[in-house]
Protein backbone atom coordinates (compact mmCIF):
# COMPACT_ATOMS: atom_id res chain seq x y z
CA UNK A 1 0.00 0.00 0.00
CA UNK A 2 1.45 3.31 -0.99
CA UNK A 3 1.35 6.36 1.18
CA UNK A 4 -0.91 9.17 0.05
CA UNK A 5 0.88 12.48 -0.32
CA UNK A 6 -0.78 15.86 -0.34
CA UNK A 7 0.16 19.41 0.34
CA UNK A 8 -3.31 20.22 1.57
CA UNK A 9 -3.91 20.82 5.22
CA UNK A 10 -6.58 18.14 5.21
CA UNK A 11 -7.96 15.66 2.75
CA UNK A 12 -11.50 16.66 1.68
CA UNK A 13 -12.50 13.13 0.70
CA UNK A 14 -10.95 11.33 3.64
CA UNK A 15 -11.35 11.49 7.37
CA UNK A 16 -8.21 11.77 9.43
CA UNK A 17 -8.25 9.29 12.28
CA UNK A 18 -4.94 9.89 13.91
CA UNK A 19 -2.05 12.35 13.83
CA UNK A 20 1.26 10.50 13.75
CA UNK A 21 3.95 13.13 13.61
CA UNK A 22 6.54 14.82 11.45
CA UNK A 23 8.24 12.80 8.71
CA UNK A 24 11.09 13.89 6.45
CA UNK A 25 12.92 12.72 3.39
CA UNK A 26 16.15 14.11 2.10
CA UNK A 27 18.76 13.30 -0.51
CA UNK A 28 21.94 14.92 -1.77
CA UNK A 29 22.99 14.28 -5.35
CA UNK A 30 25.36 15.49 -7.99
CA UNK A 31 25.65 15.16 -11.74
CA UNK A 32 28.94 14.12 -13.29
CA UNK A 33 31.34 16.75 -14.49
CA UNK A 34 30.53 16.30 -18.18
CA UNK A 35 26.99 17.41 -17.52
CA UNK A 36 28.32 20.35 -15.51
CA UNK A 37 30.40 21.47 -18.46
CA UNK A 38 27.43 21.16 -20.83
CA UNK A 39 25.38 23.17 -18.37
CA UNK A 40 28.12 25.81 -18.33
CA UNK A 41 27.83 26.09 -22.11
CA UNK A 42 24.07 26.25 -21.89
CA UNK A 43 24.41 29.16 -19.51
CA UNK A 44 25.76 31.22 -22.41
CA UNK A 45 22.80 30.61 -24.69
CA UNK A 46 20.07 30.13 -22.12
CA UNK A 47 17.41 27.47 -22.25
CA UNK A 48 16.57 24.46 -20.19
CA UNK A 49 19.34 22.54 -18.49
CA UNK A 50 17.93 19.09 -19.17
CA UNK A 51 20.63 17.38 -17.15
CA UNK A 52 19.86 19.39 -14.07
CA UNK A 53 16.11 19.05 -14.49
CA UNK A 54 16.56 15.29 -14.55
CA UNK A 55 18.89 15.37 -11.57
CA UNK A 56 16.43 17.33 -9.47
CA UNK A 57 13.48 15.18 -10.59
CA UNK A 58 15.34 12.03 -9.59
CA UNK A 59 16.34 13.53 -6.27
CA UNK A 60 12.81 14.65 -5.56
CA UNK A 61 11.47 11.18 -6.27
CA UNK A 62 14.09 9.67 -3.96
CA UNK A 63 13.34 12.19 -1.19
CA UNK A 64 9.62 11.41 -1.48
CA UNK A 65 10.37 7.68 -1.32
CA UNK A 66 12.33 8.23 1.88
CA UNK A 67 9.58 10.30 3.45
CA UNK A 68 7.05 7.61 2.53
CA UNK A 69 9.30 4.98 4.06
CA UNK A 70 9.38 6.95 7.31
CA UNK A 71 5.60 7.34 7.24
CA UNK A 72 5.09 3.64 6.64
CA UNK A 73 7.45 2.80 9.47
CA UNK A 74 5.22 4.62 11.95
CA UNK A 75 2.02 3.15 10.57
CA UNK A 76 0.74 6.10 8.55
CA UNK A 77 -1.08 5.87 5.24
CA UNK A 78 -0.96 9.53 4.29
CA UNK A 79 1.33 12.55 4.60
CA UNK A 80 -0.35 15.92 4.53
CA UNK A 81 0.87 19.48 4.29
CA UNK A 82 3.95 18.41 2.36
CA UNK A 83 6.65 21.02 1.66
CA UNK A 84 9.67 20.80 -0.60
CA UNK A 85 12.90 22.69 -0.29
CA UNK A 86 16.03 22.69 -2.45
CA UNK A 87 19.41 23.94 -1.39
CA UNK A 88 22.94 23.65 -2.70
CA UNK A 89 25.16 22.06 -0.12
CA UNK A 90 28.35 21.68 -2.14
CA UNK A 91 29.55 22.83 -5.52
CA UNK A 92 27.67 20.87 -8.16
CA UNK A 93 25.50 19.08 -5.61
CA UNK A 94 22.09 19.92 -4.28
CA UNK A 95 19.90 18.67 -1.53
CA UNK A 96 16.22 18.02 -1.93
CA UNK A 97 14.34 17.99 1.31
CA UNK A 98 10.68 17.16 1.78
CA UNK A 99 8.67 17.08 4.97
CA UNK A 100 5.10 16.76 6.11
CA UNK A 101 2.82 15.44 8.82
CA UNK A 102 2.09 11.74 8.77
CA UNK A 103 -1.51 10.79 9.53
CA UNK A 104 -3.73 7.78 9.47
CA UNK A 105 -6.79 8.27 7.25
CA UNK A 106 -9.85 6.16 6.67
CA UNK B 1 -11.20 27.44 7.93
CA UNK B 2 -12.05 24.64 10.29
CA UNK B 3 -11.61 20.98 9.85
CA UNK B 4 -14.56 18.65 10.16
CA UNK B 5 -12.24 15.93 11.35
CA UNK B 6 -11.89 15.29 14.99
CA UNK B 7 -8.89 13.09 15.10
CA UNK B 8 -6.86 11.73 17.92
CA UNK B 9 -4.04 14.19 18.74
CA UNK B 10 -0.47 13.10 18.87
CA UNK B 11 0.84 12.39 22.36
CA UNK B 12 4.52 12.11 21.54
CA UNK B 13 6.80 12.38 18.54
CA UNK B 14 7.28 9.12 16.66
CA UNK B 15 10.50 7.14 16.83
CA UNK B 16 11.66 7.02 13.24
CA UNK B 17 14.03 4.46 11.72
CA UNK B 18 17.61 5.77 11.55
CA UNK B 19 18.87 4.59 8.20
CA UNK B 20 16.31 6.10 5.84
CA UNK B 21 17.69 9.61 5.46
CA UNK B 22 21.27 8.76 6.39
CA UNK B 23 22.03 5.34 4.90
CA UNK B 24 24.95 3.57 6.56
CA UNK B 25 27.76 3.46 4.02
CA UNK B 26 31.48 2.96 4.38
CA UNK B 27 32.99 6.26 3.32
CA UNK B 28 36.50 4.78 3.19
CA UNK B 29 35.33 2.15 0.73
CA UNK B 30 33.63 4.86 -1.31
CA UNK B 31 36.84 6.89 -1.31
CA UNK B 32 38.89 3.97 -2.70
CA UNK B 33 36.37 3.24 -5.43
CA UNK B 34 36.02 6.87 -6.46
CA UNK B 35 39.70 7.73 -6.44
CA UNK B 36 40.61 4.61 -8.42
CA UNK B 37 37.98 5.43 -11.02
CA UNK B 38 38.89 9.08 -11.28
CA UNK B 39 42.61 8.34 -11.45
CA UNK B 40 42.15 5.76 -14.21
CA UNK B 41 40.05 8.19 -16.23
CA UNK B 42 42.62 10.93 -15.77
CA UNK B 43 45.48 8.69 -16.89
CA UNK B 44 43.53 7.62 -19.96
CA UNK B 45 42.82 11.25 -20.82
CA UNK B 46 46.46 12.19 -20.26
CA UNK B 47 47.67 9.46 -22.61
CA UNK B 48 45.17 10.58 -25.24
CA UNK B 49 46.23 14.22 -24.92
CA UNK B 50 49.91 13.24 -25.01
CA UNK B 51 49.54 11.19 -28.18
CA UNK B 52 47.19 13.50 -30.06
CA UNK B 53 49.12 16.69 -29.33
CA UNK B 54 52.41 14.97 -30.17
CA UNK B 55 50.93 13.98 -33.51
CA UNK B 56 49.39 17.40 -34.21
CA UNK B 57 52.59 19.27 -33.34
CA UNK B 58 54.36 18.02 -36.47
CA UNK B 59 52.14 20.36 -38.49
CA UNK B 60 53.38 23.46 -36.66
CA UNK B 61 55.42 25.54 -39.15
CA UNK B 62 59.16 25.59 -38.52
CA UNK B 63 59.13 29.40 -38.46
CA UNK B 64 56.89 29.40 -35.36
CA UNK B 65 59.29 27.10 -33.62
CA UNK B 66 62.15 29.45 -34.49
CA UNK B 67 60.30 32.44 -33.14
CA UNK B 68 59.68 30.58 -29.88
CA UNK B 69 63.33 29.76 -29.33
CA UNK B 70 65.00 32.93 -30.72
CA UNK B 71 64.91 35.04 -27.51
CA UNK B 72 66.60 32.24 -25.60
CA UNK B 73 68.94 31.18 -28.40
CA UNK B 74 70.50 34.70 -28.54
CA UNK B 75 72.34 34.04 -25.31
CA UNK B 76 73.98 30.90 -26.64
CA UNK B 77 75.82 32.57 -29.50
CA UNK B 78 79.57 32.11 -29.20
CA UNK B 79 82.05 32.23 -32.04
CA UNK B 80 84.73 29.85 -30.97
CA UNK B 81 86.61 28.22 -33.82
CA UNK B 82 85.68 24.79 -32.58
CA UNK B 83 82.04 25.67 -32.83
CA UNK B 84 82.47 27.11 -36.32
CA UNK B 85 84.11 23.88 -37.41
CA UNK B 86 81.32 21.81 -35.96
CA UNK B 87 78.73 24.04 -37.63
CA UNK B 88 80.46 23.59 -40.96
CA UNK B 89 80.47 19.85 -40.44
CA UNK B 90 76.75 19.80 -39.79
CA UNK B 91 76.03 21.97 -42.81
CA UNK B 92 78.00 19.55 -44.96
CA UNK B 93 76.10 16.60 -43.50
CA UNK B 94 72.84 18.39 -44.29
CA UNK B 95 73.85 18.93 -47.90
CA UNK B 96 75.07 15.39 -48.36
CA UNK B 97 72.04 13.84 -46.72
CA UNK B 98 69.67 15.92 -48.87
CA UNK B 99 68.21 17.94 -45.98
CA UNK B 100 69.91 21.20 -46.91
CA UNK B 101 66.73 23.25 -46.45
CA UNK B 102 66.81 22.53 -42.71
CA UNK B 103 68.42 25.33 -40.70
CA UNK B 104 70.46 23.99 -37.81
CA UNK B 105 72.59 25.75 -35.22
CA UNK B 106 75.10 23.89 -33.13
CA UNK B 107 76.33 24.83 -29.65
CA UNK B 108 79.09 23.39 -27.52
CA UNK B 109 78.41 22.88 -23.83
CA UNK B 110 81.34 22.94 -21.44
CA UNK B 111 80.65 19.68 -19.69
CA UNK B 112 82.66 16.52 -19.30
CA UNK B 113 79.56 14.37 -19.73
CA UNK B 114 79.11 12.37 -22.90
CA UNK B 115 75.98 13.94 -24.26
CA UNK B 116 74.34 15.53 -27.25
CA UNK B 117 70.76 16.64 -27.72
CA UNK B 118 68.51 18.45 -30.15
CA UNK B 119 65.90 20.96 -29.10
CA UNK B 120 63.38 23.43 -30.51
CA UNK B 121 64.17 25.70 -33.42
CA UNK B 122 66.86 23.46 -34.93
CA UNK B 123 69.30 23.83 -32.02
CA UNK B 124 71.77 21.04 -31.38
CA UNK B 125 73.93 20.85 -28.25
CA UNK B 126 77.10 18.81 -28.01
CA UNK B 127 79.25 18.54 -24.88
CA UNK B 128 82.99 19.06 -24.87
CA UNK B 129 83.31 15.67 -23.21
CA UNK B 130 81.71 14.00 -26.19
CA UNK B 131 83.86 15.86 -28.71
CA UNK B 132 87.07 14.82 -27.03
CA UNK B 133 85.93 11.23 -26.48
CA UNK B 134 84.99 10.54 -30.08
CA UNK B 135 88.10 10.06 -32.22
CA UNK B 136 86.71 9.09 -35.62
CA UNK B 137 84.75 11.36 -37.91
CA UNK B 138 82.21 8.64 -38.60
CA UNK B 139 81.58 8.24 -34.87
CA UNK B 140 80.86 11.95 -34.46
CA UNK B 141 78.78 12.07 -37.64
CA UNK B 142 76.58 9.27 -36.37
CA UNK B 143 75.82 11.27 -33.22
CA UNK B 144 75.18 14.45 -35.20
CA UNK B 145 72.93 12.61 -37.66
CA UNK B 146 71.01 11.11 -34.75
CA UNK B 147 70.32 14.61 -33.44
CA UNK B 148 69.47 15.85 -36.94
CA UNK B 149 66.97 13.00 -37.16
CA UNK B 150 65.15 14.37 -34.11
CA UNK B 151 64.90 17.72 -35.90
CA UNK B 152 63.73 16.13 -39.15
CA UNK B 153 61.07 14.14 -37.28
CA UNK B 154 60.02 17.30 -35.35
CA UNK B 155 60.59 15.47 -32.06
CA UNK B 156 61.38 18.59 -29.96
CA UNK B 157 58.13 20.41 -30.76
CA UNK B 158 56.14 17.19 -30.42
CA UNK B 159 57.58 16.49 -26.99
CA UNK B 160 56.98 20.09 -25.94
CA UNK B 161 53.36 20.03 -27.14
CA UNK B 162 52.65 16.72 -25.39
CA UNK B 163 54.15 17.95 -22.14
CA UNK B 164 52.28 21.22 -22.29
CA UNK B 165 49.00 19.40 -22.93
CA UNK B 166 49.42 17.07 -19.98
CA UNK B 167 50.38 19.97 -17.72
CA UNK B 168 47.31 21.94 -18.73
CA UNK B 169 45.16 18.87 -18.14
CA UNK B 170 46.68 18.36 -14.71
CA UNK B 171 46.10 22.00 -13.82
CA UNK B 172 42.47 21.70 -14.92
CA UNK B 173 42.00 18.47 -12.98
CA UNK B 174 43.46 19.88 -9.78
CA UNK B 175 40.97 22.68 -10.21
CA UNK B 176 43.24 25.63 -10.64
CA UNK B 177 40.92 28.21 -12.07
CA UNK B 178 43.85 30.36 -13.18
CA UNK B 179 46.17 28.69 -15.64
CA UNK B 180 49.10 30.79 -14.50
CA UNK B 181 51.49 27.98 -13.70
CA UNK B 182 51.29 26.12 -17.03
CA UNK B 183 51.38 29.39 -18.95
CA UNK B 184 54.50 30.46 -17.09
CA UNK B 185 55.97 27.07 -17.88
CA UNK B 186 55.16 27.64 -21.55
CA UNK B 187 57.50 30.63 -21.49
CA UNK B 188 60.18 28.98 -19.40
CA UNK B 189 63.42 27.62 -20.77
CA UNK B 190 62.48 24.26 -19.31
CA UNK B 191 59.96 23.80 -22.10
CA UNK B 192 62.29 25.18 -24.76
CA UNK B 193 64.97 22.74 -23.71
CA UNK B 194 62.64 19.80 -23.26
CA UNK B 195 64.47 16.86 -24.72
CA UNK B 196 62.70 13.86 -23.30
CA UNK B 197 61.84 11.81 -26.29
CA UNK B 198 60.11 8.48 -26.26
CA UNK B 199 61.94 5.20 -26.83
CA UNK B 200 60.30 4.94 -30.23
CA UNK B 201 61.58 8.38 -31.18
CA UNK B 202 65.14 7.44 -30.13
CA UNK B 203 65.05 4.18 -32.09
CA UNK B 204 63.68 5.99 -35.11
CA UNK B 205 66.49 8.56 -34.88
CA UNK B 206 69.06 5.75 -34.66
CA UNK B 207 67.66 4.17 -37.80
CA UNK B 208 67.66 7.49 -39.59
CA UNK B 209 71.28 8.18 -38.62
CA UNK B 210 72.31 4.73 -39.77
CA UNK B 211 70.63 5.11 -43.15
CA UNK B 212 72.06 8.60 -43.67
CA UNK B 213 75.52 7.43 -42.70
CA UNK B 214 75.27 4.77 -45.39
CA UNK B 215 74.16 7.38 -47.88
CA UNK B 216 76.95 9.82 -46.98
CA UNK B 217 79.87 7.42 -46.59
CA UNK B 218 78.63 4.38 -48.45
CA UNK B 219 80.05 2.38 -45.60
CA UNK B 220 79.11 2.58 -41.91
CA UNK B 221 82.34 1.26 -40.39
CA UNK B 222 82.92 2.88 -36.98
CA UNK B 223 79.38 4.21 -36.52
CA UNK B 224 79.16 2.56 -33.08
CA UNK B 225 81.97 4.55 -31.47
CA UNK B 226 79.57 6.57 -29.33
CA UNK B 227 77.80 3.51 -27.93
CA UNK B 228 81.02 1.63 -27.36
CA UNK B 229 82.61 4.59 -25.56
CA UNK B 230 79.50 5.03 -23.47
CA UNK B 231 79.51 1.37 -22.48
CA UNK B 232 83.25 1.46 -21.72
CA UNK B 233 82.70 4.40 -19.42
CA UNK B 234 80.39 2.20 -17.41
CA UNK B 235 77.11 3.70 -18.52
CA UNK B 236 74.91 1.76 -16.15
CA UNK B 237 71.27 2.34 -16.71
CA UNK B 238 69.69 3.34 -13.48
CA UNK B 239 66.18 2.29 -14.30
CA UNK B 240 64.75 -0.81 -15.95
CA UNK B 241 64.14 -0.23 -19.64
CA UNK B 242 60.38 0.12 -19.44
CA UNK B 243 60.71 3.01 -16.97
CA UNK B 244 63.36 4.87 -18.86
CA UNK B 245 62.53 7.16 -21.76
CA UNK B 246 65.88 6.42 -23.35
CA UNK B 247 66.35 2.81 -24.46
CA UNK B 248 69.36 1.08 -22.99
CA UNK B 249 72.62 1.70 -24.77
CA UNK B 250 73.34 -2.01 -25.17
CA UNK B 251 69.92 -2.57 -26.70
CA UNK B 252 70.40 0.24 -29.22
CA UNK B 253 73.82 -1.08 -30.18
CA UNK B 254 72.55 -4.65 -30.57
CA UNK B 255 69.71 -3.47 -32.80
CA UNK B 256 72.03 -1.60 -35.15
CA UNK B 257 74.51 -4.50 -35.27
CA UNK B 258 71.70 -6.84 -36.20
CA UNK B 259 70.72 -4.43 -38.94
CA UNK B 260 74.25 -4.46 -40.29
CA UNK B 261 74.15 -8.25 -40.56
CA UNK C 1 60.20 18.27 -2.24
CA UNK C 2 57.34 20.73 -2.39
CA UNK C 3 55.13 18.07 -3.93
CA UNK C 4 55.97 15.67 -1.09
CA UNK C 5 55.09 18.29 1.47
CA UNK C 6 51.75 19.01 -0.19
CA UNK C 7 51.00 15.30 -0.39
CA UNK C 8 51.95 14.71 3.23
CA UNK C 9 49.77 17.56 4.48
CA UNK C 10 46.91 16.32 2.32
CA UNK C 11 47.17 12.81 3.78
CA UNK C 12 47.42 14.19 7.30
CA UNK C 13 44.33 16.34 6.78
CA UNK C 14 42.47 13.38 5.32
CA UNK C 15 43.31 11.14 8.27
CA UNK C 16 42.55 13.84 10.83
CA UNK C 17 39.34 14.71 9.01
CA UNK C 18 38.27 11.09 8.97
CA UNK C 19 39.11 10.34 12.60
CA UNK C 20 37.68 13.52 14.10
CA UNK C 21 34.79 13.60 11.67
CA UNK C 22 33.56 10.10 12.47
CA UNK C 23 34.18 10.62 16.20
CA UNK C 24 32.16 13.85 16.17
CA UNK C 25 29.40 12.22 14.16
CA UNK C 26 29.09 9.26 16.54
CA UNK C 27 29.05 11.53 19.56
CA UNK C 28 26.49 13.86 17.98
CA UNK C 29 24.14 10.99 17.17
CA UNK C 30 24.43 9.72 20.76
CA UNK C 31 23.44 13.14 22.05
CA UNK C 32 20.62 13.43 19.51
CA UNK C 33 19.14 10.10 20.59
CA UNK C 34 19.17 10.97 24.29
CA UNK C 35 17.67 14.41 23.78
CA UNK C 36 15.05 13.15 21.33
CA UNK C 37 13.89 10.70 23.99
CA UNK C 38 13.88 13.50 26.55
CA UNK C 39 11.77 15.85 24.38
CA UNK C 40 9.52 13.20 22.90
CA UNK C 41 6.49 14.68 24.70
CA UNK C 42 6.93 18.04 22.94
CA UNK C 43 5.03 17.31 19.76
CA UNK C 44 6.22 19.01 16.58
CA UNK C 45 4.12 18.93 13.41
CA UNK C 46 3.85 21.10 10.35
CA UNK C 47 0.07 21.32 10.35
CA UNK C 48 -1.28 24.82 10.46
CA UNK C 49 -4.57 24.51 12.32
CA UNK C 50 -4.33 23.49 15.94
CA UNK C 51 -7.41 21.88 17.42
CA UNK C 52 -6.45 22.31 21.04
CA UNK C 53 -9.17 24.17 22.94
CA UNK C 54 -7.53 25.49 26.06
CA UNK C 55 -4.88 27.72 24.44
CA UNK C 56 -3.75 30.68 26.52
CA UNK C 57 -1.28 32.08 24.01
CA UNK C 58 1.17 31.35 21.24
CA UNK C 59 4.80 32.11 20.67
CA UNK C 60 7.24 31.66 17.82
CA UNK C 61 10.03 29.22 18.65
CA UNK C 62 13.19 28.63 16.68
CA UNK C 63 16.17 26.37 16.59
CA UNK C 64 19.11 26.83 14.31
CA UNK C 65 22.43 25.14 13.74
CA UNK C 66 25.42 25.78 11.51
CA UNK C 67 27.26 22.64 10.63
CA UNK C 68 30.46 22.11 8.70
CA UNK C 69 31.73 19.11 6.82
CA UNK C 70 35.14 17.60 7.56
CA UNK C 71 38.07 17.52 5.14
CA UNK C 72 37.65 13.85 4.33
CA UNK C 73 34.00 14.16 3.38
CA UNK C 74 34.64 17.35 1.46
CA UNK C 75 37.29 15.60 -0.62
CA UNK C 76 34.95 12.67 -1.13
CA UNK C 77 32.27 15.08 -2.32
CA UNK C 78 34.70 16.71 -4.75
CA UNK C 79 35.45 13.30 -6.26
CA UNK C 80 31.76 12.41 -6.28
CA UNK C 81 30.78 15.53 -8.20
CA UNK C 82 33.16 14.42 -10.98
CA UNK C 83 31.39 11.10 -11.32
CA UNK C 84 27.87 12.04 -10.27
CA UNK C 85 25.48 10.19 -8.00
CA UNK C 86 24.37 10.36 -4.39
CA UNK C 87 26.55 12.12 -1.85
CA UNK C 88 25.90 9.79 1.05
CA UNK C 89 28.48 11.49 3.21
CA UNK C 90 26.51 14.77 3.16
CA UNK C 91 23.18 13.10 3.86
CA UNK C 92 24.08 12.12 7.41
CA UNK C 93 25.40 15.63 7.96
CA UNK C 94 22.11 17.21 6.96
CA UNK C 95 20.14 14.63 8.90
CA UNK C 96 22.07 15.56 12.02
CA UNK C 97 21.69 19.29 11.36
CA UNK C 98 17.94 19.05 10.92
CA UNK C 99 17.39 16.93 13.99
CA UNK C 100 19.60 19.23 16.04
CA UNK C 101 17.60 22.27 14.87
CA UNK C 102 14.34 20.59 15.93
CA UNK C 103 15.86 19.71 19.31
CA UNK C 104 16.82 23.33 19.92
CA UNK C 105 13.32 24.42 18.92
CA UNK C 106 11.91 21.88 21.37
CA UNK C 107 14.20 23.20 24.09
CA UNK C 108 12.80 26.67 23.51
CA UNK C 109 9.26 25.29 23.64
CA UNK C 110 10.01 23.54 26.91
CA UNK C 111 11.05 26.85 28.47
CA UNK C 112 7.55 28.10 27.67
CA UNK C 113 6.04 24.93 29.17
CA UNK C 114 4.56 24.17 25.80
CA UNK C 115 4.06 20.63 24.52
CA UNK C 116 2.73 21.55 21.08
CA UNK C 117 4.54 23.20 18.19
CA UNK C 118 2.54 23.81 15.02
CA UNK C 119 3.38 24.92 11.50
CA UNK C 120 7.00 23.86 11.61
CA UNK C 121 9.07 25.21 8.71
CA UNK C 122 12.64 24.51 7.71
CA UNK C 123 15.11 26.81 6.04
CA UNK C 124 18.42 25.47 4.71
CA UNK C 125 21.16 27.72 3.43
CA UNK C 126 24.84 27.53 2.73
CA UNK C 127 26.28 30.40 4.68
CA UNK C 128 30.00 30.53 4.05
CA UNK C 129 31.85 30.17 0.84
CA UNK C 130 35.14 28.45 1.47
CA UNK C 131 38.21 28.50 -0.68
CA UNK C 132 37.63 28.03 -4.41
CA UNK C 133 33.91 28.74 -3.97
CA UNK C 134 33.46 25.44 -2.23
CA UNK C 135 30.60 25.64 0.15
CA UNK C 136 31.84 24.95 3.63
CA UNK C 137 29.03 25.32 6.13
CA UNK C 138 25.32 24.79 6.07
CA UNK C 139 22.77 26.47 8.28
CA UNK C 140 19.52 24.78 9.12
CA UNK C 141 16.79 26.79 10.78
CA UNK C 142 13.62 25.25 12.16
CA UNK C 143 10.80 27.49 13.33
CA UNK C 144 7.22 27.03 14.38
CA UNK C 145 4.54 28.27 16.73
CA UNK C 146 4.36 26.90 20.23
CA UNK C 147 0.94 26.71 21.88
CA UNK C 148 0.85 27.71 25.50
CA UNK C 149 -1.93 25.80 27.16
CA UNK C 150 -3.62 26.32 30.49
Amino acid sequence: MSVLISNLELLPDRKIIKQLGLVQGSTVRSKHVGRDIMAGLKNVFGGELKGYTELLEDSRAEALRRMQAQAEAIGANAVINVRFSTSSVAQGASEIFVYGTAVLVE
Amino acid sequence: MTSPDDYEPLQENPQLPETINAPKVSIVHELWLLSAGVLATFLLLAVMVWLSLGWLAQFIPLSWEDRLIQPVAQSWQTDATEQAQLQQRIDQLLVRSEYSDLSVQVHILSSSELNAFATLGGQIFVTEGLLSALESEVGLDFVLLHELAHLVHRDPIRAAASQLGVRLLTALAIGQSDLGAPTAWLQSTELLLSRHYSREQEIRADDFAFTMLQRVYGDVEGYDEFFVTLLEQGDTDRFPAFLSTHPHTQYRLDRLRQRLD
Amino acid sequence: MEVLFTLASFLLLMILGYLFGSFAERRHYQSIWTREAQYRHIVVVNQRFPREKNVRGTQLVMGSVVISVDYFKRFLATLRTLVGGPLNSYESLLDRARREAILRLQAEAEQLHSTRVYNLRFETSSISLGQNDRIGSIEVLAYGTALIQE
